[in-house]
């Protein structure tokens, strides 16, 4: 009985993060459409995107598996440069770990393995809306349904590729610009510390703009993110002292 | 017929984003973090976003006939319909839309 209550529980958890994750799929279908497009035009096969899709899951990542396979690269400049620019990663899981103190290997896993940027702005926005708790089946619900879209959307840019001129595909990628301008804002409106943020959005921008064309855009990012983060949080530390 | 060396490539590259992907929630999760610590990941959202879409704008090059970047006039209009109309959905509409327009102004 007991088992049945946790299992209802859990279910209605899991829809729960899907249905949070709708408003991003206009975003993953755009952006993986594109992304299956652009794959299909630079010679890849409909399995090659498909897997790619599945296994590797992250756009970015995608998009520069393109240009560098394409031009022979061998698998370990492959290898480095998708670590690269997958390197905020370890900020963004890093961030997320806090969620999953109480969680068992298999939920760490799932849960690591299938974080996406944009799954991670929503996340953190429901995790600020809700005491810091971030239930695993929420996230496995926001997860995978952002997963199979994505898949999906991929697999259908790739078979559709010709139907699209070139300057709409590229109209249709800036929507994951979109997206992220939404998340933060998402992010912004539930935030308690409001005015920090802005300060922090400040600093990370800021940083961005002055290394620009002098650092590599994938550690100005990093570098921008770890700037930006400690100057809020020096902030919120010299705050209540200044109050007191 | 797929080729076997872009499999093998696709392959190790899944597996070098799974590790970065996995291995922080693996190796940090059961650690108690320091309030300072907390309050400097409090912050990590807000600055990843914003320096993503700093960095997307100014890698895009197209302009206006004016000369203005359209990637930083499709960003302002997504934020304005995102701070109206508090929709992440129409958020993404209005950048779709807006990048659209401009690039052919």
């Amino acid at each position: 009985m007991n088992l049945h209550i946790i299992k209802a529980e859990e279910m209605k958890l899991f829809f729960q993060g899907a249905i949070a994750c709708i408003p991003t799929l206009l975003s993953y279908w755009a952006v993986g459409f594109a992304c299956g497009a652009i794959g299909k035009i630079s010679g890849f096969s409909l399995t090659e995107i498909a897997l790619l899709s599945m296994f590797l899951y992250a756009g970015s990542a995608q998009f520069l598996f393109y240009s560098l396979a394409k031009t022979g690269a061998d698998i370990t400049h492959i290898a480095c440069a998708v670590a690269f620019i997958n390197m905020r990663y370890l900020l963004i899981t890093a961030y997320m770990s806090q969620f999953f103190s109480h969680s068992s290997s298999t939920e760490k896993l799932i849960g690591g393995l299938m974080i996406t940027d944009e799954t991670f702005g929503v996340a953190s926005s429901y995790a600020k809306k809700n005491k810091d708790e971030l239930p695993f089946y929420w996230l496995f619900g926001l997860n995978l349904t952002a997963w199979v879209n994505w898949m999906l959307s991929t697999i259908v840019g790739c078979l559709f590729a010709s139907i699209l001129p070139g300057w709409l595909n590229y109209s249709l990628g800036f929507s994951l610009v979109g997206m992220f301008a939404g998340l933060l804002l998402l992010s912004w409106f539930v935030s308690h510390t409001r005015i920090l943020d802005i300060i922090v959005m400040a600093i990370a921008i800021l940083v961005i703009l002055t290394t620009h064309n002098t650092i590599n855009f994938n550690i100005a990012t990093i570098l921008s993110t770890i700037t930006a983060a400690t100057a809020g949080m020096l902030f919120l530390i010299w705050k209540p002292k200044r109050n007191a | 017929m797929p080729d076997f060396h872009t499999i093998f490539a696709i392959m190790i590259a899944a597996l070098v984003t799974a590790a970065i992907r996995a291995g922080p929630v693996f190796f940090l999760a059961r650690r108690h973090f320091p309030m300072i610590l907390r309050n400097w990941l409090s912050f990590v959202p807000v600055a990843i976003l914003s320096s993503i879409i700093t960095a997307e704008v100014l890698s895009n090059k197209e302009t206006t006939s004016s000369g203005l970047s359209v990637a930083f006039l499709a960003t302002l209009t997504s934020f304005v319909v995102g701070l109206l109309t508090r929709s992440l959905f129409l958020t993404v509409v209005a950048s779709i839309f807006s990048y659209l327009i401009f690039q052919n102004m």
